[in-house]
C-alpha cells in the first residue's frame, strides 16, 4: 500500500493528469499568449526602437498580470459541483494536489512564459538586426536586477491569489484582490496611527539627532531589513493555510 | 465495508438532514438506495465517498474515514454522479490521464464495457451526447474495479437500449468483494438487479433490507378491489388493485419496488413492524 501523504509516482502522474486534462486549451494559451507579445513588440517598434525598459516592462507586467490569473486558476475545479467532486475524487492526497498546483501556477508558468517572452523577443531582435527598420536593445544586456527578490515578489503574489482560488467561490479573482487592498490599507491605517501616536518622540528625537538616519514614514517602517527575510516566509504560509482549505473543501 | 453509526449532518442548523442516522452495508451486494426529493440519498453518498463530512457521529468505510480523503481510500472507491463531467479529450486519453490511479483497472474489461455501449475508443469527449458519456463514465467505474462502486442515477439519461446494457454489464460485475451501491428514482429500471432495498426517509433509514426477506415477509399483487382492506398499502388500478400484503401464507411473489417504496413512506411503522417480528 502506497504512502497516503505522498508518494512520488502518484505525484507524477497528477501532473500528467493536470497536463492531460489542459492539453488542447493550453497549445491555444501559448499561442494566444506569443501572438499578444508578438502585436505588443510589433506597436512599440513602430516607435522606432524597443529599449529595454519597455522589453522588461512587458515581461514584468505580463508575468505578474497573468500569472495573477493563472494562480487565480490553481483551484478552479473546485467552484464548481461537478468538476469539484472530480478534482477531490482523484487519489491523490491534499499534499500532492497543492504541490501539483504550485508546480503549474508558481513553477511551470513562469517558466514557460519566459520561454515564451524570449522566443518572440529574440525574434524580433533577430529582425531588428536584420532589417534595420528599428533598433532593438538586447535583453540579456540588462543589469540591476535582483533575480532572488523577483522570484519571491512573484511566488508571494502568486500564493495570495492561489489560496484566494481554494478561499473564495466564485469571483475569486475580484475577492482576492478586495482582499489584498483591504490588507494593505488596514496595515498602512495602522502604521499611520502608531506615527500619529508618536509623532512628539520622533520629532524630538529626529531633532536631537539632526534628523540623521531617521525616517518614520509607513514605508520605512513595513519594508525595513528585518522584514526581507521574512517576506520569503510568506509563500509557504499561503500555502500552508491553503493545504488546509483544500483539506476541509466539501462539496 | 461500510460503517455508519449515529450520522448527523445538515447543510444548515437550520436544515438538518440526518439526525441520527446508522447502516451498515456488506460486501457482495447491490444495494437499492430510495427516497423522495431532497431525502438525502446523493447526500449520504457524498459522505461515504468524503465529499460531505458528518457534523457529528462516524462513517467508515474499507476501515478508512472518508473524510480524509486519502488517495488508497479513493483508489477503492468509485463515485459516478447523477451529471457527469467530462473534459475535452478523447476517451483514450481520458484513461490514460485516470486509470493509473486505479491499482485494480482492467482495460479490457474497459474496452468491452464501451464496445457494448456502441461507444469508441477514440472518440472525443465532448463530441458525444450526455447519455453516452454517462454510458463511458459508468463504463470507466466498472473498470476500476474498486470495492465500493457507488451510482447516483445511473440510469437517467440512458435510453431504454442502454438501460438494458447497463443492467446487464452491472450485473457481471457484481462480485463477493464488491459492494455496488444504487441510488435511483428509476426503481423499476434496476428492480432486477438491487437485492437489497435500502429506504431513507425524514433523515433515518426507513427499510434496509434484503429482497428475499422482503418477499418472505410481504406479498406484492393485484387482487380484486373488495380486497384492497386487507393489504397494507395498495393502489387502484385499471387491472383492479395492486399492493402489498403480509405474507402469512409464504406466497412466492415479485418485488414491486414502486409498491414497496410507496408503502414505506405512507406505513411506515406498519412495514418496520412487519421486519421486527421475528
Amino acid at each position: 500500500m502506497k504512502s497516503n501523504i505522498f508518494d512520488f509516482n502518484r505525484f507524477g502522474l497528477l501532473v500528467r493528469k493536470r497536463f492531460l486534462d489542459s492539453k488542447s486549451s493550453t497549445i491555444y494559451e501559448i499561442l494566444g499568449l506569443a501572438a499578444v507579445l508578438a502585436i505588443i513588440f510589433g506597436l512599440i517598434a513602430t516607435t522606432g526602437s524597443i529599449p529595454i525598459v519597455h522589453q522588461t516592462g512587458v515581461l514584468g507586467v505580463g508575468i505578474v498580470i497573468l500569472g495573477i490569473v493563472y494562480a487565480d486558476r490553481a483551484f478552479s475545479e473546485t467552484k464548481g459541483k461537478l468538476k469539484g467532486m472530480a478534482f477531490l475524487a482523484t487519489p491523490a492526497s491534499q499534499l500532492e494536489k497543492l504541490l501539483n498546483a504550485i508546480l503549474y501556477t508558481s513553477v511551470l508558468f513562469p517558466i514557460v512564459f519566459s520561454l515564451i517572452f524570449l522566443a518572440v523577443d529574440g525574434l524580433f531582435y533577430a529582425a531588428a538586426n536584420a532589417t534595420g527598420i528599428f533598433s532593438m536593445e538586447n535583453i540579456f544586456s540588462i543589469d540591476g536586477l535582483n533575480f532572488a527578490e523577483t522570484i519571491r515578489n512573484i511566488l508571494i503574489v502568486q500564493s495570495v491569489y492561489m489560496l484566494g482560488s481554494i478561499w473564495f467561490g466564485k469571483r475569486s479573482l475580484l475577492k482576492t484582490t478586495l482582499a489584498v487592498v483591504l490588507f494593505y490599507g488596514v496595515i498602512f491605517a495602522v502604521a499611520g496611527i502608531i506615527i500619529r501616536m508618536n509623532y512628539e518622540l520622533l520629532k524630538t528625537f529626529s531633532e536631537s539627532s539632526n534628523g540623521v538616519n531617521v525616517h518614520w514614514d509607513g514605508n520605512d517602517i513595513i519594508r525595513g531589513q528585518f522584514m526581507k527575510p521574512a517576506l520569503w516566509l510568506l509563500p509557504p504560509f499561503f500555502w500552508t493555510v491553503a493545504y488546509f482549505r483544500l483539506s476541509e473543501k466539501q462539496i | 465495508m461500510i460503517d455508519i453509526k449515529n450520522l448527523q449532518f445538515g447543510y444548515s442548523k437550520k436544515r438538518v438532514l440526518f439526525k441520527d442516522l446508522s447502516l451498515g452495508l456488506e460486501a457482495g451486494h447491490i444495494y437499492g438506495l430510495l427516497g423522495k426529493n431532497g431525502a438525502g440519498k446523493t447526500t449520504l453518498l457524498k459522505v461515504i465517498q468524503g465529499m460531505l463530512f458528518p457534523t457529528n457521529g462516524s462513517c467508515s468505510v474499507l476501515g478508512f474515514n472518508p473524510k480524509k480523503r486519502e488517495p488508497n481510500f479513493l483508489s477503492d472507491v468509485f463515485y459516478i454522479p447523477e451529471d457527469i463531467h467530462t473534459n475535452d479529450m478523447r476517451i483514450r486519453d481520458f484513461v490514460a490521464a485516470n486509470a493509473p490511479f486505479y491499482p485494480k483497472f482492467d482495460l479490457g474489461s474497459f474496452l468491452n464495457y464501451i464496445r457494448e455501449f456502441e461507444i469508441g475508443y477514440d472518440e472525443k469527449l465532448s463530441s458525444l451526447s450526455y447519455g453516452q458519456k454517462k454510458k463511458a463514465i459508468i463504463a470507466f467505474g466498472l473498470a476500476t474495479s474498486c470495492s465500493v462502486l457507488i451510482l447516483d442515477e445511473p440510469t437517467n439519461g440512458l435510453d431504454i437500449p442502454s438501460k438494458s446494457q447497463f443492467r446487464k454489464i452491472v450485473a457481471s460485475v457484481a462480485t463477493e468483494e464488491r459492494c455496488i451501491i444504487i441510488s435511483t428514482h428509476q426503481v423499476r429500471d434496476l428492480d432486477n438487479l438491487i437485492d437489497t432495498v435500502i429506504v431513507l426517509d425524514e433523515g433515518v433509514v426507513a427499510l434496509n433490507q434484503p429482497v428475499d426477506a422482503i418477499t418472505d415477509k410481504l406479498v406484492f399483487k393485484t387482487v380484486a378491489p373488495e380486497l384492497a382492506p386487507t393489504a397494507i398499502y395498495g393502489e387502484s388500478s385499471l387491472r383492479g388493485f395492486t399492493g402489498v400484503f403480509h405474507n402469512a401464507n409464504g406466497e412466492a411473489s415479485k418485488l414491486d419496488m414502486e409498491i414497496l417504496f410507496n408503502s414505506v413512506l405512507a406505513q411506515k411503522s406498519t412495514i418496520q413492524q412487519v421486519f421486527n417480528n421475528k
